[in-house]
């Protein structure tokens, strides 16, 4: 069996956002470009290698990067399109191996340990991956390969741009040692003013610091931590990301409910769960789902498939409703409800509506945002003011 | 009964009531069409699944008055596969005889009395002109919804006035308004499910002139068609006011080539999927479309136009904004836009036509 002792790799797309724009307009091609935020306050999110010439980087304040490069051209980020061509590119990872933890948009850790047997050794798959990005995305990527991620990632950042840079097991330690401290995730400003009073500049230098002597300084968990990790020691796995395949809030109650407002009340709180978590991760489902346990512990579920998707917790609640007249038997006593949402497809971009009863969501996403701003429950249905259990 | 008629006559005939029709309508009795022979030399055919109900007279040879109720699927086949030669038909209690040419065949019947007793037509009366009411059905049409849940608009609403008659559908992201001329003995609204609407708009279509008559009541809506008789149950409930929905003149307006726009949103559109709009955008040269998709690519076309406003960016379901501009008629279309969250309206050269198609938002820039 073929085995490798560097299986990570780091996929970092070069100047992403930048190069999508210019792929949407060809014209731009060796020119400048920058994106980012309009106004005073914006900031520099993507700039072309034609841009980083001028000094322009990321996170720089866009007035700055005018002042670097005025003969820049400056874009609005178009987000629609880059998830667009971030998907491309996910596949093209996918195709290699379902161990792909994205990171962001232009970025991803995989491991390819059992990728290996099919694709022969990390190095070819990393240029397989270069060249089939190139081809279908039509953006430049860099490649790091090691045995742990911290390597794969600081390696994909030495092979920028538009290269590949293999760091073998035994050669970590010539890697990483002569790489500032800086570059160890978890040193921040901060951190590295207090490295460099003890003399600590480069990673190597780190790695040779007594335990005890930082860990007086910056406590010793974090002190252990930044040392093993710049003795290349990084144990932590890929964790692959698997959209959900369903979203489902239930609730067993105190006590049996029997009373069909009393349902249907609890329904509601559980669809506005469902659907804000829905919309929360970008997706509207195709199917809802009623469970419903009845005092005797005999389990119903019905189910029904909508026209099309809904991320909507009044639309999800009609149906429950419909679902629920619709089980045989007139009284019950329930003891769990369920709903749960299934069928979920990415919400893309919103087809508004014209008629208000459509624009439900519109109260919903609103809804979202005071609960984000004021925490759970801040705003809600008025037929959930009264709701048992809420300590009124 | 026994007449003799047309081999032609007969399977358009049959054609004609079976199509507005359901063909799974759940009742044996349903499944048939009563065939009522007169001696005056009609043959009157009438099909119903309860919700619509169709009624044609065509002109035979009578020999025998008489009432039977044929299996409407079997009867219409077998007269369709017919040689062309003058058909024969004879019934008694339990069978039809066909004979044409060498072929003969025997159609166990239904009982004719099982079959129900449909209302005449009744209430306000309105005449137009079918050329022009075909017109317009197929250019509201397309806009009602599919969606069984909000039963009130998978209807075209009827709006009869004095004045006239406008015909209104609406799914929410669209509305399609077309006002007719017409004379009316009254005021009335009805929602007529779009299947019955689109069989009598079809129905109107093969006139070569003259006028449909509707007949509206409280349940019911009728169309004379020729010698067809098309009833329809009428959907409940309010339908939305779409008059509140119908924005004033905006600023920023796009004249352009019908046929071309058609075009470029199909081509562009092929890249759009469920959840990927069209992006239309609008400057002194005309408007540039663009659409990407993740997995298939993307495409970009600009159509040459004289548009009048500040230069903007909107996004439509190809589909939508498609059908709208199929709808409307004449060589130029034109297309006002206020910003990529108000509805576009199309409008085609005569101005008795409006089509509102409401934009995809698109992912808000930050910064």
């Amino acid at each position: 069996m073929t085995r490798t002792t560097e299986p990570i790799l780091h996929v970092d797309l070069d100047a992403f956002y930048a190069s999508v724009e210019v792929l949407k307009d060809p014209s731009l091609a060796g020119r400048p470009v920058v994106v980012g935020g309009a106004g005073p306050r914006g900031v520099v999110m993507s700039a072309s290698y034609e841009a980083r010439a001028y000094g322009v980087r990321n996170a720089m304040p866009a007035v700055r990067a005018r002042r670097l490069c005025p003969e820049a051209v400056f874009l609005p980020p178009d987000f629609e399109a880059y998830r667009s061509h971030s998907n491309r590119f996910r596949e093209i990872l996918l195709g290699v191996t379902p161990l792909v933890e994205p990171i962001a948009l232009d970025e991803a850790f995989l491991d390819v340990g059992g990728a290996v047997m099919l694709f022969g050794p990390p190095e070819r798959i990393a240029e397989r991956i270069r060249r089939e990005v190139r081809g279908e995305v039509g953006v430049a990527c860099s490649v790091g390969v090691g045995p742990s991620k911290l390597v794969a990632k600081l390696a994909s950042r030495r092979a920028k741009p538009d290269g590949l840079v293999v760091v073998r097991a035994g050669e970590v330690e010539t890697f990483l040692d002569p790489l500032p401290a800086r570059a160890i995730w978890g040193i921040g400003e901060k951190t590295m003013e207090t490295l460099s009073r003890l003399g600590v500049r480069t990673v190597g230098d780190l790695a040779r610091t007594p335990p005890a002597v930082l860990g007086r300084v910056i406590g010793e968990q974090h002190a252990n931590d930044l040392i093993r990790l710049a003795r290349g020691v990084d144990d932590r796995p890929v964790v692959a990301y698997e959209a959900p395949k369903s979203v489902s809030h239930e609730e067993t109650f105190a006590s049996d409910l029997d009373a069909e407002e009393d349902l249907f009340r609890e329904a509601l709180a559980l669809c506005g769960n469902v659907a804000a978590r829905l919309r929360k991760d970008g997706f509207r489902a195709r199917t809802i789902v009623l469970k419903v346990r009845l005092a005797n512990f005999t389990t119903l579920t019905r189910s029904r498939t909508l026209s099309a998707p809904t991320d909507v917790a009044s639309e999800i609640y009609r149906v429950a409703r419909e679902l629920y007249r619709g089980l045989p038997g007139a009284r019950r006593r329930v003891r769990l409800l369920g709903v749960q949402a299934t069928g979920l497809v990415p919400a893309g971009a919103e087809q508004l509506a014209l008629l208000r009863g459509e624009r439900r969501r519109d109260v919903e996403v609103a809804l979202d945002r005071i609960e984000r701003r004021f925490g759970p429950g801040a705003a809600r249905p008025a037929a959930l003011l009264d709701r048992r259990g809420d300590g009124r | 009964m026994k007449f003799r008629c047309d081999r032609d006559d007969l399977s358009e005939a049959l054609q004609t009531v079976q199509r507005g029709v359901s063909s799974r309508p759940g009742i044996p009795a349903l499944t048939g069409v009563l065939m009522q022979v007169a001696p005056e030399g009609t043959l009157t055919l009438t099909t119903t699944d309860l919700e619509v109900s169709a009624r044609l007279t065509i002109g035979v040879e009578a020999q025998e008055e008489g009432v039977a109720l044929v299996p409407a699927r079997l009867l219409g086949d077998t007269v369709k596969s017919l040689s062309d030669a003058p058909v024969e038909f004879e019934a008694d209690q339990a069978q039809a005889r066909i004979r044409c040419a060498a072929y003969e065949g025997a159609l166990r019947l239904l009982p004719a009395e099982d079959f129900p007793a449909l209302q005449p037509p009744s209430g306000i009366r309105v005449s137009v002109e079918a050329a022009r009411f075909a017109e317009g059905v197929g250019q509201v049409a397309r806009a009602a919804s599919r969606d069984e849940a909000r039963p009130v608009l998978t209807g075209v609403l009827l709006e009869v006035s004095r004045e006239g008659l406008t015909l209104v559908s609406t799914d929410s992201y669209r509305l399609a308004v077309r006002e007719l001329v017409a004379t009316a003995g009254g005021e009335a609204r009805a929602i007529v499910p779009e299947r019955a609407m689109s069989e009598a708009g079809r129905a109107a279509g093969g006139m070569d002139k003259g006028d449909v008559e509707l007949f509206v009541d409280e349940s019911q809506v009728s169309f004379e068609i020729g010698n067809l008789t098309l009833t329809s149950r009428l959907i409940e409930g309010e339908f939305p006011n779409y008059r509140q929905l119908l924005p004033e003149a905006y600023e920023s307006r796009l004249t352009v080539s019908r046929q071309q726009l058609i075009d470029a949103v199909h081509r562009v559109g092929l890249f759009a999927r469920d959840t990927s709009p069209v992006r239309l955008e609008f400057n002194a040269l005309g408007v540039k479309l663009s659409s990407s998709s993740p997995d298939l690519g993307q495409a970009v076309e600009a159509v040459e136009a004289r548009y009048e406003g500040e230069d903007l960016t909107a996004a439509f379901n190809p589909t939508y904004l498609a059908d709208g501009l199929a709808a409307a008629s004449g060589e130029t279309v034109r297309l006002e836009v206020r910003d990529g969250l108000k509805p576009g309206v199309v409008r085609g050269e005569s101005d008795d036509f409006t089509y509102l198609v409401m934009p995809v938002r698109l992912p808000t820039p930050v910064g």
